[in-house]
This record gives structure tokens, C-alpha cells and sequence, in this order.
């Protein structure tokens, strides 16, 4: 496979720019229609629109620009204007129009063209602050265990007492954290009154928030997380009938906690315990295996104050802002995070500290704390600054700590990665940002300071080191979640009368079954096209016996193949097209939307005014589809809804809790649908599966994809790294035949180029002929 | 009351030694005290997705007006609460009207155009001023003697933790809104939490104040926008954790952590109310803003057995009875929480012996629409308890289609704050709305 290095990146933007130079000076036939175009406008149109298009106020207000191509536009000019005269200009005089506004401002490269995006001075967001402190803590203690395929915990049965004289019987990995003493004695060389179980491992959150773990227990329990001292929930006295506890605790989306369940019967009768969870807005259930890993990690320091939510409007999270309540959250947290350090130095550093109240050993760890934090090493004048400065003057050590903490954690270098430092150093900061949403590790620290960390050769083992990570992983896991509109989850509920057996239960599955699918795409390079094509699903058998499969009824969660392409890839998955739905009914416009936007990459105006959709008492005997197709027939409505119906449509086989269909109120279903892209071509797809096959070899999807996966990542927008990024990296995403770890690589080095190259950087006024 | 010469003659006259004089004189609470100054107050609280407007609104104008079922909650505050029918939110410009109805409704000017650049996403388009809570908060900690420590204070229940035009209206100034806390522990964290840590975090600033600079030195003159704006930041914190009566008043607890989750929010609003009070009584701020969820709220308020969300259900026509029915019986919900914070109010007596606190308390109940399946900017709902903004209280008043920036001056000139203009000017036209 041919592997993009930076020479080929530099011939690639230099084939860009001379498509784009062409594209920029219409031919002679061209430029004739384009003259025709401008005069035409100017006295037309302008008066209403502006002369570059910029609106006017008390005529149309709203600046002219859009994402139609120029035959679509063409369409509509001839269509509507001017204003009063409709179809007054002929086809041809339209499209002479169209294609000068689409060049001189309307497309959405005349647009970045004529006021071009440039990278955010940008301070950590709330959720990367929240990793970097958690990884922070790590620098002293270890980190996690990577964690290996198999999952599960491990699980000891013991005679005797824990720290005494225990006799390990039986070893194994086990997910079911259940367990019941029957008889006949299931473990028959164990003394029936005296044993201990212990499962223990590390358990990955899945999403952040506050999670709730209910214990239910006859004998001595307790149950540890995340600390392996103090219990989360201590049922070392219950009462012989079952005794249920429960407790919360904050955790983040993919973190790795300890977790130790710990039991011991002293003869107590009947005994049984089990353990459940009740994720943030999920229900009460068993933990799944796949949160399971019978590995070992130390513990985790985790931020639970709340921030205030990060901007996102342009598609991404980002910290180009600042607020009052932001700063107040940041000095909060780091009270938060002095206090669980100063009150317990010694959990967070190493084993081998001698003495915890050595001053000189502590003072050591907080500068290699700080160090980390500052992600460089720390000069004499620093380490004043930071540390000796807050250990003098009868400080109490648990004040000391305290203060040097809230100073690293609120400090600027910190908070604002990249702005100072080496070229070496901002590259890493950059890079582990990018790919960890955190902080550079220790050996990337001294790459840094080596000076080995600026070019390709130099940076691509970097990268590559980095993307075996596991916090790579669980980040590009969040990202197709992101992509796909997910991420956040919502209340699905459906109409009781319609979908009684969607239950919260069966959201919950479905929810997994998604994630299950994507992480196919998360832990192995597989093609992304499958993505959209593979015509499998995962499902367990309480789903099969309502989405198909034919699986038994008890059968865990599995991939199974569906048949006559009902499934294609994640488009089809129920979870999604339950989302995106009515509580009674399919939508497709929620569906075409989400196509148009998050996969087509298109631009879409909120509607004008909100409108009530046509209910169906008010519309009886209409189809979802025909009832969409009358709602939306206004010409304002059809600017978008001509784009976003047809799409739409193409998923009328799957009702509103994706359950596929061919009927509707007795009427055959009709899912057929089209697309006109933006070279202007018009595709016709009868039913999902076509639009699929278009999707997959669309150079559009693989543009809008590629631009989403770097700017979710590097939280910035691609075109101030050159306008001709999304296409070269597109062509990365083809060269590397669709594997995202590869094309990771290009982005990389895209994120350490030391300035754009945009071909445009010179050439910052459009050519007209 | 009788009137102490001095701040320092009135420590004295408490017999307080002379070593804890210069704490106690910086208490905001006995300097206001001493010098007999009214505790204005105004809460303004939120709900969603309109009303029903012949369920809500008396038919009746005047003083002699009977309450529709809505409101009945409100019944033992009938003497002093307000009604204003017919005051509109003519602002138009960019936006639906669920993003106008909330970007709008306290600071009376247009949205911004999308102007938080549109990428793959729908373009946010902030409100373009400040709305009319923080005006007043300004105007109030410009003077030494209505200074509080935050000044305002902005409680929210069930809002969505994401950052949009529909889920804020409260703006510190164009294209700065203000996101309101949802979580109880974060709020009760905000009053009090750095308390035992202030020592730390004070001793500290300095330092941050100084790097800050430096790192200034490093950046473009652009970058150092937010720099700026940084550092501005820090010494407003520095301000509040100047010694305030927070200092020996009894610190509320809360319960363990809930989750933030829709069925939890009548614990939640109970919660944060109780906060409030707190906050209220221990003189923290004079501004106060409720929000409950946000504009286009998909509350599912199954503890009233009430399976479909809000704003879904907002959408059905008139003739849906059921839907009718449901919609009456959420915005009754939301008025009894209003009833239970004025009835608080009103069981508290004023420390200084002015009355109650519901006496110097207005709570304003607003929504960003007049009615859910319309929605219309007319009629917006805007209904008065207690007597903090000193208008005639006791009526229901009926104006014709009057633009809502009226109000909002009405609002600034209760609290003595003259302006003449408030938000977009051509809707200020006559003023503020004769209340008094």
C-alpha cells in the first residue's frame, strides 16, 4: 500500500491547486457565459442581494450562500427570480447566473475562499481536561493494563480467610457477578461454611456521569472501585434474609477502574450475592462483559464538578471561548482534585515512597506532577514558581500539596496547550491532544526535548505508538457515535399502543448491539466501508425475536447475518433509525437530514418558522411518505426539503423502531429515492442497499467523513490547514483503502504541519475573467 | 428600627469586641442593615413550550378577576400578584420562534445570523445584547450599597447539557450567554464550596495573574483576546471570596447526588429552590433566574402520568382533548412550584423587619411562546408575585399587542435603574409599561 509521506502530500496540494487554478479561470467558452452571468446580476439581482451577494437589508437580509450545484441553482433561479417575475430569464441566462454566484460567493469553497478559516487560539475543553487530570495522577502510580481480548473478570473461590490462611480451589474468568451457594456443594472439596469469592479486574465506563451499583447480599460483601482501601459499598453485616445497598459514583467515558467484589461466608444461611449497575440514563441491569477485563489498574483520579457545556455550534466541541462559570468550574475542580491528593498522598504515589511524610520525596512527585501538567520539563526558576514557593512559610504539607495543585491545574500553560515551548513540544501537545484528548506521556516528553519530534520521519513512529493506545480506541469509538448523532442518547420511547414491547430494556440492547457494531470499526482496521454495506447486526435473543435472526430466545448478544439486505451496515440499525423517528412514526425527514448533514456532508438552513407536522387523524389513509410530501410542498419548504426527502424516503422500510417493513396501513411500502450531488449529477436508488452502494464509492461521504473524523479529533477546521485538505485526505482515506489508522497518520501530520500550505494563501483574490 | 449613626456604632451596639470589627464591617448584610435599605429582589422563572391560553388567562380585567385553572395554585397570593396579557415579543429577524421566544425574552433584541460560524452544524446565532436580569445585576453591584457577593445567580432544572440558542436566556452581553446550573451540588458548591479553601485558591491567584502575563507575551495580539478576558476573570474571583455573610451563615445540605434525569426533576426543583431561599436569605445575590428545562423542553412528566413529552405534546391542535388536558396539567405543575417558592417567600420574615422576603421579592413567570401549537410570539405569558418592584399589585391587565421590551424597562425602573431604552429601541417606544 502506498503510504502518504510528506513530499507526496506537498505534490498532492500541488495537483489540488492546479485543478483548483483551472476551476478559478473558466475557460474562453466559459468565461463569456460568466461575463453574461455577472451582468445579469448585477442588474437583476443585485438590488435585492447585494453586489457580492452579501444581502440587503430591507430587501433579503440573509447573505447568498449555499451548497446546491450550479445546475440546482440554475433550477431554482429560473424558478423564483427575480422576485415578482418568475421565469422571466431564460434556462440559459439563469444558468449563466448560477455559475457566477456559485464562484464569486455562493459555493462553499467561494466562501472559505473568500474569508478563509483559521486555527482557534484554543484552551482545553472541559472533557480534555478531565482526561488530562486523570492521566495526570498516572504519571506517579502506572497506568492501566492494556487490556486484552477476552473479557470478563477474574474470579477465585478460596477456603479459609482472604489474609490468612486462603486456599485458592478455583480459578477462572467470569462476567456473571452473580453467584448462589446450592446444593449439592458446588465446589465439593470446600468447607461448606467457610469460603471467600473474589472477582476482581478493571471495569471501562462507557459514558460519563454518575453511576449507581446496587448490591444484593446474604453474606459478608464488599464491593471496591476505583480505590481498593475504602469500599464503594461495604456489606460486611447483613441480615440473613437478602439486604440490598446501593451507592453512586462519577465516572468518565472511557476510563479503566478497579474493581474488586469481595465476599466471605461465615455460616451464614442460604448464601447469595449479586451485583448490578444503573448507568447514567440507563436502567438497572447486569454489567455487560464487554465493560469487563480481568486486568489490573491503579486508581483513577476522576473530576465530577460539573463545567458548562463546551461551544459545539460548528460541529465539534471546542475551548475558543471563556466564561465566568467556566473559570469558577476550573477552580472548583482543582479544589476538588487538591483535596483528594492532599488528604491521601499516599494513594497517589508510587509504592515505594519511603516516607509519605518526607518533604523532599513529596516534593519530588509533585514536580514530576507538574512537569507532566506543563507537558516539558521544568526549569530551576519553575520549580520555585510551582513548587518550593508553596512549601515554605509553615505551610501545613496537606496545604502544600493542596496549593501546588490548584496552581498547576489553573495555570495557563496548562489550560492553553501549544503556545509556548519548542516546536517538539507544541507537536506533542498537539498530537496528544488529537489523538488522546490528554496530555503527552513521559516518553514523548523527552522525544520532545530531544528535539526528535518535528519532522515526518521523526513524528510518524510518534503517531503510530499513539494509536495503539486504547485512549485512540475509545476516542475514535466516541466519534463515529458523534458522526452518527448519537454520542448523547436520548429517551427513545415509543407509543405504547404501537411498539408495547419497546422497552426501556430493549433501547438499552439496542444501544450496545450499535456500539458492539462500531467497535468493529474501532479495534481492528477494517475497511470503513462496511461501515455502510455490511449486512450484519448484532443481536441477542430477546432482539431477534423482534428484529429477526432467528436466534433462540436466551442467546447472548452475536453478529448475525440478516437476510435479503435488510441490514445494510450501520444506516439500517435499529438503534439509529429508532433515533431518528417520531415516538409513533418513521421521519423521513429526521432520516434525511441526518444523511444530508452528517454523511453527505451538505449544509442545511433551519426551517423559517417551526411547522406542525400533519398528524395522521388529520391526514387518514396517507402514508408517512405521502403525508411528508404534502407537508413540505411549499416552494420555501422545497430549497431543502428537495435534498432532504428523497434521502429520507429511501429508509420508509424501516418503521419508527427500525423494525423493517413492506407495508404501511396496508399499502406496499415506497422507499425509493434520489440525490443530486454536488457535481450536479442526479443518482436514483430504490431502496437502501443503492443508496448504500452510491455512499461507499461517494467522493463526497469520503470528504465529509474525513473532515469530521479531523476536526472531532484536532478540534479545528480543517481548511485553515489548506482548503485542499478535505480532498487530499480523502485521497489518503482511498489510498489506505479505508482504513483509519493510516489515514490517523496523514492527520498527524497534517496537526504538526508548522504552517498551512493552502494553495489559496497567496491567491486571495478570486480570479474572474 | 431606630437608625444607628454608623456602621461602626451599630457593631458596638451588638457589644462585639474590637478585634472582629474589621471582618463583620465588610458583612453585606449588617452594612444594609444599618443603612435601612429595601432588598429589591426579582426571580424570574421559566417553563417551556407556551400555554393554554383560555386555561391560563383571567377573563376578566381590573382588580376584581377570577383565577383560571392554571393558576390556581397561585390563589393565596391573589392580592398580590399580576397579570399581563397582551404584551408581546415583536422582535423578528433570524431564527424560529422557539430560538426568538428564548433568545429574545429578556434581552429584547434579534439573534445574531447564525454568526457562530455555521460548519457541518446548525449555525447557533447568540442573542445580539444583554438581557434585562444582568442589566439590572450591573446596575445594582455598581452601588456599594445593593453590591452583593455574586450578584445574580442563575438556577436551572433538566436543562440539556449542550449550549444553544434554545436552551439559554440569560446573556451577560451580546453573544455571551450565561448557562445556568442544573446541578444542585454544583450550585450548593458555588455558595460555599471554596469556604474551607479559600486560603488556598487566594494564595494562588497571584500566581496565575502572573503567568497568565507571561504567556500573553507569547501570543498574537488576536490570541490575546482571551487572555484578556481570562484574566479579567480571575480578579472578579478574587472579588467574591472577599468575607461575606456567607461566613456564618449555617451552610444547607443536600441529599446524596441525584441523577440528572427527568424523572428526578421534581426532587431536583425542590433542591434548587431550597437553594435559592438559601441563597436569598443569606443575601448572596439580588437577581435570581429559574429555568426550568429549556425552550422546545421535552420534559415527560410521568409523575403526573404523563407519557409524552412536552414539547411533542405542545404541537397538538386545539381540538386533541386529551392533549389539551395533559398541557393544563403540566403548566399547572409548573405553577405550583411557583406557588410553593412565593409561599416560602412569604413565610420568611425580612431580617432587617421589613416585612416578608415575598414584600421585596418580584418573581416574574414567563414562557418564549403565547401557545405551543401556534407558536405565536403574542401573548407571551408574563405573570407578577409579590411586591419587590413596588407596582400595584392585586390586577389583571389587559394591553393590546405591546411590544415586550416595555416591560423589560419596567423591570430596570422598579429597581430605580432610569433607562430609557432596553434592548431593540423601536419596540421601547412609550416606555416602560405603567405598573405602579
Amino acid at each position: 500500500m502506498r503510504r502518504l509521506n510528506r513530499s507526496n502530500l506537498v505534490k498532492l496540494s500541488q495537483a489540488a491547486l492546479l485543478a483548483w487554478m483551472s476551476f478559478a479561470q473558466p475557460s474562453e467558452a466559459l468565461s463569456q457565459d460568466f461575463q453574461q452571468g455577472k451582468e445579469i446580476y448585477q442588474t437583476k439581482c443585485a438590488q435585492c442581494h447585494g453586489s457580492a451577494g452579501q444581502g440587503v437589508a430591507e430587501h433579503f437580509q440573509d447573505p447568498l450562500t449555499g451548497d446546491l450545484s450550479i445546475k440546482e441553482l440554475a433550477s431554482v433561479i429560473h424558478e423564483t427570480m427575480p422576485e415578482g417575475e418568475p421565469k422571466s430569464l431564460t434556462p440559459d441566462q439563469a444558468a449563466s447566473v448560477a455559475s457566477f454566484v456559485h464562484h464569486e460567493f455562493y459555493s462553499p469553497y467561494a466562501q472559505l475562499r473568500n474569508s478563509p478559516p483559521k486555527k482557534a487560539f484554543s484552551r482545553l475543553t472541559a472533557d480534555q481536561y478531565k482526561r488530562s487530570v486523570a492521566d495526570l495522577m498516572s504519571v506517579c502510580i502506572g497506568r492501566a493494563q492494556p487490556w486484552t481480548q477476552e473479557r470478563g473478570l477474574q474470579r477465585v473461590i478460596a477456603q479459609g480467610e482472604w489474609n490468612k490462611d486462603r486456599k485458592e480451589v478455583e480459578k477462572k474468568v467470569d462476567s456473571q457477578l452473580v453467584w448462589e451457594w446450592t446444593e449439592p456443594k458446588p465446589i465439593p472439596e470446600v468447607d461448606h461454611e467457610r469460603w471467600q469469592i473474589r472477582w476482581s479486574g478493571t471495569l471501562l465506563a462507557p459514558i460519563t456521569g454518575t453511576y449507581e451499583f446496587i448490591l444484593d447480599s446474604t453474606i459478608n460483601t464488599k464491593f471496591f472501585l476505583n480505590d481498593e482501601r475504602n469500599p464503594l459499598i461495604d456489606a460486611s453485616v447483613v441480615s440473613y434474609e437478602s439486604s440490598t445497598n446501593s451507592a453512586t459514583i462519577h465516572l468518565v467515558a472511557g476510563q479503566v477502574y478497579r474493581f474488586v467484589l469481595d465476599a466471605s461466608r461465615h455460616k451464614e444461611p442460604k448464601p447469595k450475592l449479586s451485583l448490578t449497575w444503573k448507568p447514567p440514563s440507563g436502567i438497572q441491569g447486569p454489567i455487560p462483559e464487554s465493560y469487563l477485563s480481568a486486568t489490573w489498574a491503579p486508581a483513577c483520579l476522576t473530576v465530577s464538578t460539573q463545567f458548562p457545556p463546551d461551544d459545539a455550534s460548528v460541529g465539534y466541541e471546542r475551548g475558543t471561548s471563556i466564561s465566568k462559570e467556566w473559570f469558577e468550574a476550573l477552580v472548583f475542580s482543582a479544589i476538588e482534585v487538591g483535596n483528594q491528593l492532599a488528604s491521601d498522598p499516599k494513594r497517589w504515589m508510587p509504592k515505594e515512597a519511603n516516607d509519605p511524610n518526607n518533604v523532599e520525596h513529596i516534593k519530588k512527585w509533585c514536580a514530576l506532577w507538574v512537569s507532566s501538567a506543563l507537558r516539558r520539563p521544568l526549569s530551576d526558576e519553575d520549580k520555585l514558581h510551582y513548587i518550593d514557593a508553596h512549601f515554605d512559610n509553615g505551610t501545613t504539607l496537606e496545604n502544600s500539596i493542596k496549593k501546588v495543585c490548584i496552581l498547576a491545574l489553573t495555570s495557563p500553560e496548562f489550560q492553553y496547550p501549544a503556545t509556548t515551548g519548542t516546536d517538539d513540544e507544541k507537536n506533542i501537545a498537539r498530537l496528544a491532544l488529537a489523538f488522546w484528548d490528554s496530555l503527552p506521556d513521559a516518553w514523548m516528553i523527552e522525544k520532545a526535548a530531544k528535539q526528535e519530534a518535528h519532522t515526518p520521519e521523526q513524528l510518524r513512529p510518534i503517531i503510530d505508538r499513539m494509536l495503539q493506545d486504547p485512549r485512540f480506541e475509545r476516542k475514535l469509538l466516541r466519534f463515529y457515535l458523534e458522526w452518527l448523532g448519537v454520542h448523547s442518547g436520548k429517551d427513545l420511547s415509543k407509543s405504547k399502543e404501537r411498539f408495547a414491547m419497546f422497552d426501556p430494556a430493549i433501547e438499552s440492547s439496542l444501544r450496545f448491539s450499535l456500539e458492539l457494531q462500531l467497535e468493529d470499526f474501532t479495534k481492528t482496521d477494517a475497511d470503513l466501508r462496511g461501515l455502510f454495506s455490511s449486512d450484519s447486526v448484532y443481536l441477542d435473543g430477546k432482539l431477534s425475536s423482534h428484529f429477526g435472526g432467528g436466534l433462540e430466545p436466551a442467546s447472548p448478544m452475536v453478529k448475525v447475518s440478516m437476510p435479503e439486505q435488510r441490514a445494510v451496515g450501520v444506516l439500517s440499525h435499529p438503534y439509529l433509525q429508532a433515533y431518528y423517528a417520531y415516538h409513533d412514526s418513521s421521519s423521513p425527514i429526521h432520516r434525511g437530514v441526518f444523511l444530508a448533514k452528517r454523511i453527505l456532508g451538505r449544509t442545511l438552513r433551519p426551517p423559517v418558522d417551526a411547522i406542525v407536522p400533519i398528524s395522521e387523524e388529520t391526514a387518514p389513509g396517507l402514508t408517512t411518505r405521502e403525508r411528508v410530501a404534502k407537508q413540505t410542498s411549499g416552494a420555501m419548504c422545497q430549497s431543502c426539503h428537495r435534498i432532504i426527502n428523497p434521502l429520507g424516503f429511501v429508509f420508509e422500510n424501516y418503521d419508527a423502531i427500525g423494525r423493517f417493513r413492506t407495508e404501511e396501513s396496508g399499502k406496499p411500502v415506497d422507499a425509493t429515492g434520489s440525490y443530486v450531488t454536488n457535481s450536479g449529477d442526479q443518482v436514483e436508488f430504490r431502496n437502501l442497499k443503492e443508496l448504500s452502494n452510491f455512499l461507499v464509492d461517494s467522493p463526497e461521504v469520503h470528504q465529509a467523513i474525513v473532515k469530521q473524523l479531523f476536526q472531532f479529533f484536532n478540534k479545528q477546521p480543517l481548511a485553515a490547514y489548506g482548503l485542499d485538505q478535505p480532498e487530499l485526505l480523502a485521497k489518503s482515506l482511498q489510498n489506505h483503502g479505508f482504513k483509519v489508522r493510516p489515514l490517523m497518520q496523514d492527520i498527524g501530520l497534517v496537526i504538526c504541519r508548522p504552517e498551512p500550505q493552502s494553495p489559496l494563501a497567496q491567491s486571495n483574490n478570486p480570479q474572474t475573467p | 428600627m431606630s437608625n444607628y449613626y454608623s456602621r461602626r456604632e451599630f457593631a458596638k451596639s451588638l457589644g462585639i469586641g474590637a478585634g472582629a470589627l474589621p471582618f463583620l464591617l465588610n458583612l453585606g448584610s449588617l452594612a444594609n442593615a444599618a443603612t435601612e435599605t429595601l432588598k429589591q429582589r426579582l426571580i424570574i422563572v421559566f417553563s417551556p413550550n407556551g400555554v393554554i391560553p383560555p386555561n391560563f388567562w383571567p377573563d376578566e380585567e381590573g382588580d376584581q378577576f377570577n383565577l383560571k385553572r392554571i393558576m390556581a395554585p397561585l390563589e393565596p397570593f391573589k392580592s398580590k400578584l399580576l397579570t399581563l396579557h397582551g404584551v408581546s415579543d415583536k422582535i423578528r429577524g433570524d431564527g424560529d420562534n422557539h430560538m426568538r421566544g428564548m433568545g429574545c425574552l429578556l434581552t429584547g433584541i434579534e439573534l445574531y445570523p447564525g454568526n457562530i460560524q455555521g460548519g457541518s452544524d446548525t449555525p447557533a446565532g447568540w442573542a445580539s445584547g444583554i438581557s434585562i436580569d444582568q442589566e439590572i445585576k450591573n446596575y445594582l453591584q455598581s452601588k456599594p450599597e445593593t453590591q452583593t457577593r455574586f450578584g445574580s445567580l442563575e438556577f436551572g432544572v433538566g436543562v440539556p447539557s449542550r449550549a444553544d440558542t434554545w436552551t439559554r436566556m440569560v446573556y451577560s452581553g451580546p453573544n455571551r450567554p450565561v448557562s445556568p446550573l442544573d446541578d444542585p451540588h454544583a450550585m450548593l458548591n458555588k455558595l460555599y464550596g471554596q469556604r474551607k479553601d479559600q486560603e488556598s485558591v487566594r494564595s494562588i491567584l497571584d500566581d496565575v495573574q502572573a503567568d497568565l502575563a507571561k504567556l500573553r507575551s507569547k501570543v498574537s495580539q488576536e490570541d490575546r483576546r482571551l487572555l484578556d478576558e481570562h484574566e479579567a476573570l480571575v480578579r472578579e474571583f478574587e472579588k467574591q471570596l472577599a468575607p461575606s455573610a456567607a461566613d456564618n451563615h449555617v451552610v444547607p445540605t443536600l441529599d446524596a447526588k441525584l441523577e440528572d434525569s427527568n424523572d428526578n426533576i421534581p426532587t431536583l426543583t425542590r433542591q434548587q429552590m431550597d437553594l435559592m431561599l438559601h441563597a436569598i436569605q443569606a443575601d448572596f445575590a439580588r437577581i435570581f433566574t429559574f429555568q426550568f428545562t429549556n425552550s422546545v423542553g421535552q420534559a415527560k412528566m410521568r409523575w403526573l402520568g404523563i407519557e409524552e413529552d412536552h414539547h411533542g405534546l405542545s404541537h397538538e391542535p386545539d381540538s386533541n382533548e386529551q392533549a389539551v388536558e395533559k398541557l393544563t396539567k403540566i403548566n399547572t405543575w409548573y405553577c405550583e412550584q411557583i406557588a410553593y417558592l412565593a409561599q416560602k417567600l412569604s413565610d420568611t420574615p425580612e431580617p432587617n423587619g421589613n416585612g416578608s422576603m415575598l414584600d421585596n421579592t418580584t418573581i416574574l413567570w414567563t414562557n418564549e411562546l403565547g401557545k405551543g401549537n401556534s407558536h405565536t410570539l403574542e401573548n407571551i405569558p408574563f405573570v407578577l408575585i409579590g411586591g419587590g418592584l413596588g407596582f400595584r399589585m392585586g390586577r389583571s391587565l389587559k394591553f393590546k399587542s405591546t411590544p415586550h421590551n416595555r416591560l423589560l424597562l419596567s423591570l430596570a425602573h422598579g429597581f430605580g435603574h432610569q433607562i430609557t431604552r432596553f434592548g431593540n429601541e423601536n419596540y421601547c417606544g412609550d416606555g416602560p409599561l405603567s405598573l405602579t
